[in-house]
């Protein structure tokens, strides 16, 4: 395999709210190396979102790195100021963010905030600033001419794309993509990413796609870390986290999914319950309450992730038995039963 | 569905139904008094609702399925065409009184279960609050409805949730809450707003097994507004597929999806990445980018878009024909325009 270009070795983030510590995530560990796309799946509070702020660093006020490392091309981010980290941002790794509405800032030409990061981090000048703009629209495909314009007169796909172009600016080595297109109508989200992912490979950059959808999960990523609770419960490269998934979240979360290509399913499945609130660590297996195949020790030890095979990791006690479990789990009777 | 629920009258009747409204112009709009253009939101759109079955309405923001599913709920009034229920209702004509009993028949979910429940009341005040709008039942006959309500909702055991308040509630109870709500009055048609989007995957399924088991079980109706192919193909028994307040296709659920005639349906289709890593999608190489606003034709409003328009798509509005046995497409290209002169 190719060099590890971002490794994240056992990484925890929490929030300070009134009530105590929310640990949003929790000795969190993965790689990306270069050139690969990594995908980190999951649902609502899952902590995948949180874990791809990290990365950078640009994290809410009341957010704090509790434990580990994050090495970049060998170098930990943890301890370094946060004029250290601008030195990083945009040239190094940059995000395409979830919204662009929210991203750009209504009173500015887009080419002007587009420029800025070119002339702020690359010391160009202003003109070279402007042609290397004009070439990021074009390579985003949007006419040169719409820099001049405000951000209000983009349609959403093509404000999203001048985000694109933006996180472009400094050919980073490092893409973080959270939920790149959710924002967008199902035509634009497909037109965008896929454009997104013709850059990428252009310039051989690596991607951390940060998303709920497995339809983007399984089309683009190398490989797969699947977050529930603050946790990573399996990780794999995308074929095996499909075809012989292990962990009973992925196993549910996997015929969630009603499917556009084969015949209608009867009933699909539905997990019971709710995710933990993360305020105390839990006891036990994360997913245990809603798990069809939780046994007495699941509700008292919580798993390791543990290898399974080459590159394949699961955090499951009943992880021997996955075969079993991926037949039961596919039963929708299985998951009913739990209630 | 049985055959007799094909040969009864439709639930719904609607026929040529038009909704427009006043748009103003960016800054001109500021300053000028009167109205700007008109956008028509929904453009002669024709299609009954069958009793007992769940009709989907897939389109993307500005499609004005939304309006539609407002039109018929009566929170908009159509302006153009008619809406009649079963029994001869003319949605037009309903005020006041007869407004409210329509609400008896007719209800409504919404996407967002947090904007659509009222904090300060407890599950069983929000669930009984339609009862007390249309005065219906006393105090223990309302108590015992609610609990049927929640029960039908899934939120079982009934006493258990009657004294919560939404915050205490995880999204998807939210959202079976609103059902519940929507069902206490045992209506016949049930319109449901993107109720699934706001939702997690593993939520989303057993609130669409739900509506599936109201329909199956309790032969209720619905109106299923979504964005989404995939979870539309799942729950409902036919599909009405709009763009730019037209509708494009409209037939059999499964048929309408596997096999698309719209060149704007295939897009959609062909859009949408498939959790599969040996699938290998194919990719359409359809025309235009969707973001830049096509150029406004006379004709099929997917023309400027469309990488199949012909010279008379542009000019003539294509009419919903059928292509199969319960299948209608409105394309020139499955029904060549009669010859005659173009009208430019």
């Amino acid at each position: 395999m190719s060099e590890v270009l971002l490794e994240v070795r056992n990484l925890s983030v929490g929030y300070r709210i009134a009530a105590g510590t929310v640990h949003a995530i929790d000795e969190v560990s993965f790689t990306v190396h270069e050139g690969e796309t990594l995908g980190l799946v999951g649902e609502s509070g899952c902590g995948k979102t949180t874990a791809g702020r990290a990365v950078i660093k640009v994290m809410p006020a009341n957010a704090e790195i509790t434990g580990g490392e994050i090495l970049y091309r060998g170098r930990d981010l943890v301890p370094l100021s946060n004029e250290d980290m601008r030195a990083i941002r945009w040239s190094e790794i940059a995000v395409i963010p979830q919204s662009a509405m929210n991203a750009l800032n209504p009173v500015y030409r887009v080419g002007r905030q587009i420029e800025e990061v070119i002339v702020g981090q690359d010391g160009a000048s202003p003109a070279e600033a402007r042609t290397r703009a004009e070439e990021l629209f074009r390579l985003v495909k949007i006419d040169p001419g719409r820099l001049a314009h405000y951000p209000h007169q983009f349609s959403g796909g093509m404000r999203q794309r001048a985000l694109v172009a933006m996180a472009l600016a400094l050919d980073p080595a490092l893409l973080i993509a959270d939920e790149p297109t959710t924002a967008l109508d199902v035509v634009s989200q497909d037109r965008v990413f896929t454009r997104v992912r013709a850059l990428q490979k252009r310039l051989g950059a690596s991607m951390l796609l940060i998303t709920h959808d497995m339809g983007l999960v399984a089309e683009n990523c190398d490989r797969v870390a699947v977050m529930y609770a603050g946790r990573i419960v399996e990780y794999a490269d995308t074929r095996t986290l499909f075809g012989e998934p292990v962990h009973p979240y992925t196993l549910g979360l996997k015929n969630a999914f009603p499917s556009t290509t084969r015949p209608k399913q009867e009933a699909l499945i539905s997990i019971a319950g709710a995710p933990p609130v993360l305020l105390e660590a839990p006891r036990g297996c994360r997913f245990a309450p809603r798990c069809p195949f939780a046994s007495a020790r699941c509700h008292d030890e919580d798993p390791e992730l543990r290898a399974l095979g080459p590159g394949h990791y699961a955090a499951c006690h009943h992880a021997g038995a996955a075969e079993d479990m991926r037949a039961q789990a596919a039963l929708s009777e299985t998951w009913t039963a739990t209630h | 569905m049985d055959g007799n629920a094909l040969s009864a009258p439709p639930l719904v009747t609607a026929r040529h139904v038009r909704k427009s409204f006043a748009t103003r112009g960016e800054l001109a709009g500021l300053f000028a008094r009167g109205e700007g253009a008109l956008v028509h939101a929904v453009d002669d759109v024709s299609f009954d609702i069958r009793e007992g079955e769940i009709l989907g309405l897939i389109g993307e923001s500005g499609s004005g399925k939304t309006t539609l599913g407002r039109l018929l709920v009566r929170l908009e009034r159509h302006d153009g065409g008619s809406i009649h229920f079963q029994d001869g209702r003319d949605l037009a004509a309903l005020g006041g009184r007869a407004l409210r009993e329509y609400y008896r028949d007719v209800q409504m979910i919404f996407q967002d279960p947090y904007g659509s429940i009222n904090p300060r009341f407890t599950v069983h005040d929000t669930v009984a609050e339609p009862l007390s709008t249309q005065r219906l039942g006393d105090a223990s006959e309302r108590r015992g409805r609610v609990a049927r309500a929640l029960e039908r909702a899934g939120l079982r055991p009934p006493h258990a949730f009657a004294d919560k308040f939404p915050h205490e509630l995880s999204g998807g109870e939210r959202q079976r809450l609103s059902i519940a709500r929507a069902l206490v009055l045992e209506p016949r048609l049930l319109i449901a707003d993107e109720p699934v989007s706001m939702l997690d995957v593993s939520i989303r399924a057993g609130i669409l097994n739900l509506l599936k088991e109201q329909s199956r079980e309790f032969g209720l109706t619905i109106l299923y507004v979504s964005h989404d192919l995939s979870t539309t193909r799942y729950l409902c028994d036919r599909i009405a597929i709009m763009y730019r307040g037209r509708f494009v296709e409209l037939g059999e659920a499964e048929r309408v999806i596997d096999d698309a005639h719209h060149p704007y349906a295939q897009a959609l289709k062909a859009a949408i990445p498939v959790p599969d890593p040996e699938f290998d999608r194919p990719r359409s190489e359809a025309g235009e980018d969707p973001d830049e606003s096509p150029q406004e034709s006379a004709g099929c409003r997917y023309a400027g878009t469309c990488p199949k328009a012909m010279e008379v798509c542009r000019h003539e509005v294509p009419e919903l024909r059928p292509v199969d046995a319960g299948h209608s497409v409105a394309c020139f290209l499955y029904h060549p325009a009669e010859t005659g002169p173009i009208r430019s």
